[in-house]
């Protein structure tokens, strides 16, 4: 029975078919030729094996990309967008009633509704009074908004500057472990070197009369 | 393979399912592999890096397409190899080369007298890394598949895009001019 060198390569990496795989094995019992010729090969893949694997100089992740909502998209997704105006025509006109300082009055014919040419206010209330209040109330509600506003920004502020923060620390971790990584290595290599050097040193010496 | 079969499946089955988590996780598993796999096919750390990057980042983005996670090993390095073809298309300037290109030539070393050295260890390493070096890069490839990553012939053919008879042609010329230059070491 012959073989050929590739098929005991086959045979070491267990790529033969069944029966020939124990072909092979009853040849190598009896033929001591295919034996040296497999155990050399046997020799080239253990080397070959020996290799050490390098380690990559960074870890890879992936992270799910998340843009921080705006402070009021929760709220406007919750209300349609017609809901809002309606609302918002609705109290603009309210607004505009209670401005016009409506009155009631009771007659023998009925009731009355008149609106700001109606009866004066109460007394000791002048429009001008109401008016100041209204603008007073109007600004209070002003800075509310711009305070709570305000307030907003400096939380969303605060935790973009959180963020970076972490992944400055993040940065800084990661190149340290890359500068103590690559000092390691290059020391290897330089011994490396050294030692190729002296090995060639040798030879030459050996060369030399 | 190195991995543990069942275990990769699970993390295919979720992070085909979009859990990036697992995906991490089995990025993590392989990227070692992968980043040698590029290294030892382009002999320099920073391009295999970010080949490595960008086969990661393109199996993230098509896992949800391949078929069987079964075939998860295969298809990873195809897409690697894929990159590392397109790598290979454009031409690289002459001189940039990181440190691996500057250690000496195993060519230059007298090989008669290696057997007597008494190599072993990380010299035997450093030695078949050298050799390897000298190797074609499809025939490199081609032993670093096998050898290392125990891939069977035709998934090889499967990775790197010929038939299985080319893959075999490949290994076969690869080990033989390897057993010339190593033989005295190792035997």
């Amino acid at each position: 029975m012959s073989y050929t060198p590739e098929e005991l390569s086959d045979y070491l990496l267990n790529e033969l078919p069944p029966e020939r795989h124990s072909e092979i094995e009853s040849l190598l019992q009896s033929d001591g030729a295919a034996r040296e010729e497999l155990e050399r090969q046997r020799g080239l893949l253990k080397a070959l094996g020996s290799l050490a694997e390098a380690v990559p100089p960074r870890r890879l992740s992936f992270v799910p990309i998340e843009v921080a909502p705006p402070a009021l998209a929760g709220f406007r997704r919750l209300v349609p967008r017609q809901l809002a105006l309606a609302a918002a025509v609705g109290l603009a006109l309210a607004a505009g009633i209670w401005a016009s300082g409506p009155t009631l009055d009771r007659h023998a014919s009925g009731w009355t509704l008149t609106f700001g040419t109606g009866a004066p206010p109460a007394a000791g209330v002048t429009q001008t009074q109401l008016r100041e209040a209204l603008r007073e109330e109007l600004a209070r509600g002003e800075n509310r908004w711009r305070q709570a506003l305000l307030e907003t920004a400096a939380a969303d502020a605060e935790w973009t500057r959180s963020q970076i923060e972490t992944l400055r620390r993040d940065l800084a971790e990661t190149h340290e472990d890359s500068v103590a990584a690559y000092e390691f290595l290059n020391a290897k290599h330089e011994l490396l070197k050294r030692q190729l050097l002296e090995f060639e040193l040798a030879s030459f010496e050996e060369v030399l009369p | 393979m190195l991995s543990s079969e069942s275990e990769d499946r699970e993390l295919v089955v979720a992070a085909k399912g979009g859990d990036l988590h697992a995906f991490n996780i089995l990025a993590s598993r392989w990227e070692r592999k992968l980043y040698n796999y590029l290294l030892r096919s382009t002999g320099n750390r920073e391009d295999a890096m970010d080949l490595c990057q960008e086969t990661l980042l393109k199996a993230c983005r098509g896992l949800p397409g391949l078929a069987s996670a079964e075939r998860f090993p295969n298809w990873l390095f195809r897409i690697a190899h894929n990159e590392l073809a397109s790598v290979r298309r454009k031409t690289r300037p002459a001189g940039c080369s990181d440190d691996l290109d500057q250690v000496p030539d195993i060519a230059s070393l007298p090989r008669s007298r290696l057997g007597d050295f008494g190599y072993g260890g990380p010299e035997l390493s450093f030695l078949v890394e050298q050799a390897l070096g000298t190797l074609p890069p499809d025939q490199r490839e081609v032993v670093v598949l096998k050898v290392q990553y125990g891939f069977k012939f035709h998934e090889i053919a499967e990775i790197v895009g010929c038939p299985v008879s080319t893959a075999k042609s490949r290994l076969y010329a690869a080990l033989k001019a390897l057993r010339e230059w190593l033989e005295p070491v190792s035997v």
